[in-house]
């Protein structure tokens, strides 16, 4: 053989192959992620941000009773077959269920993304007769096919308005 | 001199240590596919490898 090197390079072409399979093994699949923007801040839940036990702790915003949260929740499909799959949201207080917010038919072409789009009134969800100094905590539940998104809305009570002082009387 | 061999050996061991354990984390999210691909492809680079070694007289 008269290239010295040649097994050098075939053996750097396998290492330059390897790292192109993690990166784009690391692109193909199916990403979702959630935008909810309680008018303040939007909080964006990456893809990798979905598992608590990885992640460490449960996807959350908080809103003020009267506020509202506009949530966007995306699919991007970057394999090159077409998906389609039915997004349903529901809203949860502990165990028990409170509302059905949408259901939805999702179909994302090859590459591309779609949007789910809807939005929740802090007071709304706030059961009556409940107390105004406390928060009431609401997990909304994104699903879609087999795959379950939990993400914890936390309604907390209105800001402080202090009373104002009385004027002391002169002496 | 014998002291600077066995610094170099901690500091190739070292970067092993931590290539390996990168490469681990990569690999658990891996596909099957991508799993397999950089399976044979980490076989060839030290088939590879030992052959140029090899014909270098090692």
């Amino acid at each position: 053989m008269k290239n010295k090197a040649l097994y050098l390079y075939l053996a750097l072409a396998c290492f330059v192959g390897i790292i192109l399979i993690f990166i784009f093994d690391g692109y193909i699949g199916l990403y979702d992620t959630l935008v909810m923007d309680n008018g303040q801040y939007p909080q964006k839940v990456e893809a990798d941000q979905w598992s608590p036990e990885r992640y460490g702790y449960l996807a959350n915003t908080g809103v003020e009773r009267g506020g509202r949260v506009d949530f966007t929740y995306t699919v991007e499909n970057h394999r090159f077959s077409e998906y389609g799959e039915t997004v349903s949201v529901t809203l949860w207080h502990n165990q028990d269920k409170l509302s059905d917010i949408l259901t939805q038919t999702v179909t994302v072409k090859t590459f591309d993304k779609a949007e789910v789009k809807w939005s929740l009134d802090a007071e709304s969800l706030v059961p009556p007769g409940y107390p105004s100094d406390i928060n009431y905590n609401v997990s909304v539940v994104i699903t879609r096919g087999d795959i379950e998104r939990r993400a914890l809305l936390s309604i907390n009570p209105s800001p402080f308005v202090p009373k104002p002082v009385p004027a002391v009387p002169p002496r | 001199m014998k002291l600077e061999y066995v610094l170099y050996g901690f500091g190739i061991l070292f970067c092993i240590a931590g290539v390996g354990y990168l490469a681990a984390e990569y690999v658990r999210y891996l596909s099957e596919a991508g799993k397999i691909g950089s399976l044979l492809l980490t076989v060839g680079l030290f088939t590879f490898l030992g052959k140029y070694f090899e014909r270098l007289g090692w």
